[in-house]
């Protein structure tokens, strides 16, 4: 029994060729005929009707090549759903070639036949399409299944589809060219293809006049750019050229058909009008969306603006790596950590270990790496063995080599022994891998040959960024089960209380062979303050305020910002000290009255360095610092309030009593704060990270 | 008794073992990471310029240079024992 095939034809004002195309039809025996018509004013539903098409009528607005054919596809009864334009009538033969494409082979989804010249079709028109669609059959004039690469060509003015087919695909809703569209999804769909019968032909091309010629190019190309992109290319002497070719190509078509003399005169003035016309407006079309609305609407015989302008422009770029590491974590979190060493008794204890530090790549000055690369020192020191492995996560520092790495360690931190790696391909095991960044943790959870791994915690780092992978993925580090070494008793708490880790605590040293008081008389209106606005956990803003609020009170006070190569702005005169060394900044400790570093996390070695050098500071009173320095320590705290900040502040510069209490506290605090005793404070953890190994079972 | 006594040496025993084996592991990886690091000090200005010397002498240019020097240090030496023998 063969498939029930429905027609479908959409129209509007469509009357002129509307009961011709209908009757042929039912004379080709189609089952079912739907009319879709969107608000026609010559009665086209009526013709309809009259030649028994059931009718679907639907608002002018509503109407969309693609969107109308899909509703009236759904309504449709047929296996087949054949699509024919309003002035697409099909030739004798027409049903039976359809059916006879569809038949020969059951993955054809959609067959398409020839558009015939009608007779008043001009003879540019009439060659073109006799041209174009003769390059779609086989040699022997036989229907042909098309292939991978073979063209995507579709065309509604007449298609049929077979319903599963349209249903996997169905029509795109866009403005124009939705067979094309669909042409070009078929073409990748593994289970369809296409078929092309030159029986199935339907008589369909009609004069316009020559402007109307042109705007119907306009909007045609318009459509092609929307939906398949195809942009026409254009150039004057090119297109000279295709004109003179087409001109003369049409002339002998005439020539071929005997059209006369005069006529195929006539014909060819006609012709270098439509087809210099047709090159100037598809290039238009093509370009539409570099044109105002209001040009677009005027060029258009649609009368509409493309949506064109609306669509994104789309650059193809080729795949790029590039330096980060973003990867690292990705991978380290979906695989877990490796294994460990097995442990044995007394592992803890051994005289010499091998500790391998995972260190984020850095720039000189960084005080986080400061802070690491003092306490690899003195464990060398102590007889431990160090290596150094730098993770360039975020690819800031490519084509740095090792070496040149361990230089300016070696020459602007710490002179360590410990050779440095980039990245961990040539990873050899050790007794510690410690994690120094919350970047650092992935790749040393996937590291083996370890039998402990530990993580130095310096600050509590999903705090440094906004909602964020980076965010994420720094405070799920606090779970990976590395025993923690916290810079401050609030640290080990957090990682202990609220991510359920085991850790210990030390205590930041200060290089008491820099920062000690230097022989230079102290002025009593000096404020010295951290500005590194680049960091915002150091509260610059703030600060600036305090100090703004501190010379409105104290005109006459000095001010002097360090910490960043740019100065910032201010209401208020100052000195720059810029990136200060640390021997210019013992100095400048020295002989100023007041200093002021905030930090909004885990409190920072600046403080401690001003009051190695006899200055009392100010910094903000958060649950780090009161952890470290007590409530009414060395350090006097100040809410995150510029006038409380200022009320310190003014405090330290009129009170002498209380400047000397400060200082004489601060100079205590430091005296026990060495980096040897931190070293030996590390070494204890490091031991009981390894213990905590032995404990565990195996 | 005696069973357990040997049992005990014999554990003591591999611990002395194990803790002298690490003693030897641990001094290996102290002179290994030293000599990295001595090379990465010597290979300080190749790193920094990123220049790798191997893939260089491997050039034309490279080969002509090492040549040079070559005939200029045996020239060198002899014209040094040429004036040795000869002021000698």
């Amino acid at each position: 029994m063969s498939e029930r095939v429905t027609a479908v034809v959409p129209v509007k004002d469509g009357a002129r060729f509307l009961g011709e195309v209908l009757g042929a039809l039912r004379r080709e025996g189609v089952d079912e005929i739907l009319v879709v018509d969107s608000g026609s004013r010559d009665g086209s539903p009526e013709v309809a009707r009259a030649a028994g098409a059931t009718v679907l009528e639907i608002a002018a607005a509503d109407f969309g090549h693609g969107r109308t054919r899909n509703l009236a596809a759904e309504r449709a009864t047929g296996d087949v759903i054949a699509f024919l334009t309003q002035d697409a009538t099909p030739a004798p033969g027409w049903l039976a070639a359809l059916r006879e494409a569809l038949a020969l082979d059951g993955d054809v989804g959609a067959v398409f036949g020839p558009h015939l010249p009608r007779p008043d079709t001009s003879p540019m028109i009439a060659r073109e399409l006799t041209e174009f669609f003769a390059g779609f059959g086989a040699p022997d004039g036989a229907p042909r299944v098309f292939g991978a690469g073979d063209p995507t060509f579709l065309s509604n003015v007449n298609a049929a589809y077979r319903r599963a087919c349209w249903e996997e695909i169905r029509f795109p809703d866009v403005a124009y060219s939705e067979d094309q569209a669909f042409g070009r999804a078929l073409a990748a769909s593994p289970r369809w293809r296409k078929a092309y019968h030159p029986r199935a032909a339907v008589l369909h091309a009609h004069d316009f006049g020559p402007v109307e010629f042109m705007r119907r190019y306009f909007d045609e190309y318009r459509g092609l750019r929307e939906t398949i992109e195809h942009v026409e290319p254009f150039g004057a002497r090119a297109a000279l050229r295709d004109v003179r070719g087409l001109v003369a190509a049409d002339r002998r078509y005439m020539a071929e058909r005997g059209v006369s003399g005069l006529d195929r005169t006539r014909w060819t003035g006609r012709a270098i009008v439509h087809h210099t016309g047709r090159k100037a407006f598809s290039a238009l079309g093509s370009r539409a969306d570099r044109l105002p609305a209001g040009v677009q609407r005027a060029l258009s015989l649609e009368r509409r603006a493309g949506v064109t302008a609306q669509r994104p422009s789309l650059v193809h770029h080729a795949a790029h790596p590039g330096p980060s590491q973003f990867d690292v974590p990705a991978r380290a979190l979906r695989s877990g950590p490796a294994p460990l060493l097995d442990s044995y008794p007394g592992m803890a204890d051994r005289e010499r270990l091998h500790i391998a530090f995972a260190i984020p790549t850095f720039n000189i000055g960084s005080g986080g790496h400061n802070i690491i690369f003092q306490l690899v020192l003195r464990l060398e020191r102590m007889g431990h063995t160090c290596s150094l492995w730098v993770h360039d996560l975020f690819g800031h520092r490519p084509g740095i080599g090792a070496a040149t790495l361990r230089r300016e360690i070696v020459e602007h931190f710490a002179p360590v022994e410990a050779p440095v790696f980039r990245e961990f391909d040539e990873w050899f095991g050790a007794d510690v891998v410690v994690a120094t960044a919350w970047q650092t943790v992935y790749p040393a959870i996937g590291l083996d040959q370890v039998r402990a791994r530990a993580y130095l915690v310096n600050d509590h780092e999903p705090e440094f960024y906004a909602t964020s992978v980076e965010s994420e993925w720094a405070e799920r580090t606090y779970g990976l089960g590395l025993y923690g070494i916290a810079g401050s008793p609030w640290l080990r708490d957090l990682y202990v209380d609220r991510y359920g880790g085991q850790a210990g605590t030390f205590q930041y040293g200060v290089d008491q062979h820099v920062y000690f008081p230097r022989p230079v008389e102290r002025r009593r209106d000096t404020v010295v303050a951290y500005a590194r606005a680049v960091t915002p956990r150091r509260a610059v803003s703030v600060a600036i305020l305090a100090l703004a609020e501190l010379r409105r009170r104290r005109p006459d006070v000095r001010i002097v910002l360090f910490g960043d190569r740019e100065p910032p702005f201010t209401p208020f005169d100052f000195e720059h000290a810029g990136v200060a060394g640390h021997e210019e900044l013992a100095w400048l400790f020295s002989e100023s009255t007041v200093g002021l570093c905030l930090s909004m996390t885990n409190y920072s070695l600046m403080p401690q360095e001003m009051l190695a050098c006899g200055l009392p500071c100010v910094d903000l009173d958060r649950p780090s610092t009161r952890s470290v320095f007590g409530a009414d320590g060395p350090v006097a705290l100040a809410d995150l309030d510029p006038a409380a900040i200022a009320d310190e502040l003014e405090r330290l510069l009129g009170d002498e009593d209380e400047w000397a209490r400060r200082s004489r506290l601060g100079l205590g605090f430091v005296s026990g704060h060495t980096w040897d005793a931190a070293a030996v404070q590390v070494e204890r953890e490091l031991r009981n990270a390894l213990r905590v190994r032995e404990a565990a079972p195996a | 008794m005696p069973q357990a006594f040997e049992q005990r040496t014999e554990v003591e025993q591999l611990r002395a073992r194990v803790t002298e084996l690490e003693r030897e592991l641990a001094e290996r990886t102290r002179r290994a990471t030293a000599a990295v690091a001595h090379a990465e000090d010597r290979l300080y200005w190749l790193d920094r310029w990123q220049i790798d010397l191997n893939r260089v002498m491997e050039t034309r240019a490279g080969q002509t240079v090492f040549q040079a020097a070559k005939l200029l240090r045996r020239t060198t030496r002899l014209a040094g024992r040429a004036r040795r023998s000869i002021t000698r």
